[in-house]
């Protein structure tokens, strides 16, 4: 038996935006993630898998990036934003011909976009298939989650949004990978107590939580955030290590801030002339990140240095071996000093890996390949640890979040406390529309899109949006927009509104086989 | 290009871009409010609630009658009232500092009448989070506390800043990492004056050291040094060694500073 084990997350998801017209900047994002992220992490996971290492990640993908990748508009419209992409690639690499290191660079771009086309076209445009192999074959655990990432502690006021919450994300989840979810992803880590019961209802066996919602448990746990406790509720809490978050998140000490790692925000899409790049900048036009970047971090500095992409490469596999050893180093400590194998919990935002740290799926490709070889460490989710240690200590976990301080203040602040109002509002409203029976189909059909917008209203990116004040309009705007079309559906039900019924489940096509009294 | 949907992002990219683009369109309407008596509070943190309250018609009518009165909310437990804030009804919302992590507590928004206290309205009961260590342990399990404050040591090791400021809402309202200071210009006339606080020590090698329950790194003998800007006021500096056999010392330091202009 290995002296402790390490369960690394990943959690990727992605607001639920689909515009009616095609070339909106805000639905870009799933482009990039698919591009930068999505389709390198199966990469990696496919590398992984021909080399036979016995790899095992947790990974939860949200039902609002499910239901956009399983999109046919908005792949159609990826498709032809790739091409916009590759054509920019082979102008760069024209452009940088005989500029060294510039042009190899550009040609590692141009290389990973033919790379996305070609994976894309392979899997026929199905990138949830892939994610459903590696399930199959035990290289990953698929976690459900919330059914808009709606921020779950500040629903105490109205659980039957959080439960709704819950069970459209787990019946999202059957619904994409034809099984039942053993564990489940709050939203920003977000927990409060009362949550755990509608979990279990949902027969999910486990969640993870930050830090303190294990140290500030209450009764206090024996072995700290080392071991899963076991909630009320009966669903098991696993919280966060911190020593390999930090690692990883902290801009000061953390491994994406090297030097000789790319930098993100210098990008040729504000450095060369418009005339140039105006193809790419259609059909808005303004100026914005295009993906192609030839500096290093270099400094804290905006003095910015050449990118060198085989340096940064070895100094990727070089953190990651660092990272196993510090992992392997904690976990022999602490085997000294407690009597049951330690479990080191390590969540992240898969869009951390590729978009924001661009040689991040370097890194974690190394990681697990170390990992798994480790004689110390044993590669698991939470539910192989729960089927290894079934017995754990029974506590309340305190009310938490991984956001900033810890708690619920980054979505309740000046900016975006205006919304509770009208959510509570909407949510006890729908309470009520719900428990009435024998409704005819042509109201439950309208309240079923009524569901769908609050839980679009209800999404915690929109809160978070408005906080850090980049794109906060469209956040505010979005906001409005489903809690209107909300207030309209279910008010005067039984004045006709077959129009706007349509036009909206036009709109917003997510969850096509919801239904509203989940909300009861 | 920002999908920074997390809050750990903007501490690694915090300086993201400030896009020219502003979302084209116009906002839906929202109501002002629901018509409905409704007080309603949240919590924030350990130590802060947000509340917001709505009036129906009626209510709002005695609002205004009474609307150069004074109005509070006030904070109550199940025992007693914590404090009574004056509040402006118009403003439908406020956020406060309980003072109380842990404790359930209610609101109460209250007029003050010639005849004493009219309440208006009732709040929802909510419990903040204690945002510490519980002091019960569980009978079933043999709880070894010298083992636990070790391992908790080692989560906090890590600490992002939430446990830093934690720690500073709690105790260090005065201390802060030495940071250069920029000297005026050398062309007026100044004099300026500042210290720092240098405290060092000394310590069972293997043991951990918390101070003001941040983790201290030793040196291979066991001794230490920190190093911090002293701003006016006084301090109070606890230092907690956890040896390994289960011992423990506990050490208080107290300095004071005070800048005469």
């Amino acid at each position: 038996m290995k002296k402790g084990y390490l369960a690394i997350i990943l959690h990727a998801h992605l607001p639920y935006i689909r515009h009616l017209s095609d070339g909106d900047l805000e639905e870009e994002w799933l482009y990039e993630a698919i591009i930068e992220t999505y389709i390198p992490l199966l990469n990696l996971l496919e590398n992984l898998e021909a080399e036979r290492v016995p790899v095992r990640i947790g990974i939860s993908l949200t039902p609002p990036l499910l239901n956009m990748l399983e999109d046919k508009t908005l792949l159609k419209r990826f498709k032809k934003r790739l091409e916009v992409y590759l054509e920019l690639a082979d102008k760069e690499v024209k452009r940088t011909e005989r500029t060294y290191p510039f042009n190899e660079t550009a040609q590692l771009y141009k290389n990973n976009l033919l790379n996305v086309k070609a994976k894309f076209e392979f899997f026929q445009g199905d990138l949830i298939a892939p994610f459903k192999h590696f399930q199959s074959v035990g290289m990953v655990e698929l976690l459900a989650s919330a059914a808009t990432h709606g921020y779950l502690p500040l629903m105490d006021l109205t659980p039957n949004c959080q439960k709704a919450q819950i069970v459209q994300g787990v019946s999202e989840y059957k619904r994409f990978f034809g099984v039942d979810p053993k564990g489940f992803w709050l939203p920003e880590c977000g927990f409060s107590p009362g949550i755990d019961t509608f979990l279990a209802a949902n027969g999910l066996r486990y969640f993870i939580t930050d830090t303190h919602a294990l140290l500030h448990a209450n009764i206090k746990p024996r072995y700290a955030n080392y071991a899963p406790i076991y909630t009320p509720g009966k669903v098991a809490a696993f919280g966060r290590d911190q020593e390999s978050s930090k690692q990883v998140w902290s801009a000061t000490e953390g491994y994406p801030g090297d030097y000789d790692y790319r930098d993100f925000y210098r990008d040729i899409g504000f450095d060369l002339d418009y005339e140039y790049l105006h193809f790419i900048l259609e059909p808005v036009g303004s100026r914005k990140m295009t993906g192609f970047k030839y500096y290093k971090i270099t400094s804290s500095s905006d003095y910015k240095e050449p990118y060198y992409p085989a340096t940064a490469r070895a100094k990727a596999k070089l953190h990651a071996a660092n990272f196993v050893f510090n992992r392997e180093a904690q976990v022999n400590y602490l085997a000294t000093i407690t009597d049951r194998p330690p479990i080191l919990v390590a969540p992240y935002d898969a869009e951390l890996f590729g978009h924001w740290w661009f040689e991040g799926p370097i890194f974690l490709e190394e990681v697990l390949r170390l990992a798994a070889n480790s004689s110390v460490l044993e590669l698991v989710t939470p539910k192989d640890y729960l089927e290894y240690h079934p017995t754990n200590q029974i506590a309340i976990p305190s009310a938490s979040s991984w956001g900033y301080n810890g708690y619920n203040e980054v979505w309740l602040e000046g900016s975006n406390d205006w919304i509770y109002p009208h959510l509570h509002a909407a949510g006890w409203h729908l309470a009520n529309l719900a428990a009435q029976k024998d409704l005819p189909q042509s109201k439950q059909r309208r309240l079923n899109q009524a569901a769908r917008e609050l839980l679009l209203a209800e999404s915690s990116d929109w809160a978070f949006i408005m906080k850090t004040g980049t794109f906060a309009d469209y956040a505010r705007k979005r906001t409005k927009e489903h809690l209107a079309n909300f207030w309209q559906l279910t008010t005067n039900l039984d004045q006709p509104l077959n129009d706007l019924v349509e036009k909206l489940e036009k709109l917003n096509p997510i969850f096509p086989e919801i239904d509203y009294r989940i909300f009861a | 290009m920002t999908f920074s949907l997390t809050t750990h992002k903007p501490d690694l990219f915090k300086n993201d871009l400030n896009h020219p683009l502003k979302y084209k369109g116009h906002e839906a309407a929202l109501p002002s409010g629901y018509a409905t008596n409704r007080l309603i509070a949240m919590v924030r943190d350990p130590y802060w609630l947000f509340c917001y309250w709505d009036f129906d018609n009626n209510s709002w009518e005695t609002v205004n009658q009474y609307i150069k009165q004074p109005f509070f909310l006030r904070l109550l437990t199940e025992e007693n009232e914590l404090a009574k804030i004056p509040i402006n009804p118009q403003a439908r919302s406020w956020y406060i500092n309980t003072y109380a992590p842990g404790k359930t507590i209610s609101l109460e928004l209250v007029v003050c009448t010639a005849s004493g206290f009219l309440v208006l309205l009732k709040s929802n009961l909510i419990t903040m989070p204690t945002g510490s260590v519980s002091s019960f342990t569980d009978e079933l399990w043999l709880s070894i506390n010298e083992l636990y404050s070790e391992k908790y040591c080692l989560s906090l090791g890590g600490s992002p800043h939430y446990w830093q400021k934690e720690a500073k809402r709690e105790e260090a309202h005065y201390l802060a990492s030495p940071i250069p200071q920029l000297l005026p210009s050398a062309k007026d006339h100044y004099l300026w004056l500042d210290t720092e606080l240098i405290i060092y020590g000394k310590t069972t090698p293997d043991a951990v050291l918390l101070q003001n329950d941040q983790v201290v790194a030793l040196d291979p003998e066991g001794q230490f040094q920190l190093h911090f800007k002293l701003n006016d006021g006084k301090q109070s500096l606890n230092f907690e060694s956890y040896a390994k056999n289960g011992l423990s010392k506990t050490k208080a330091l107290t300095v004071e500073r005070s800048l005469q202009p």
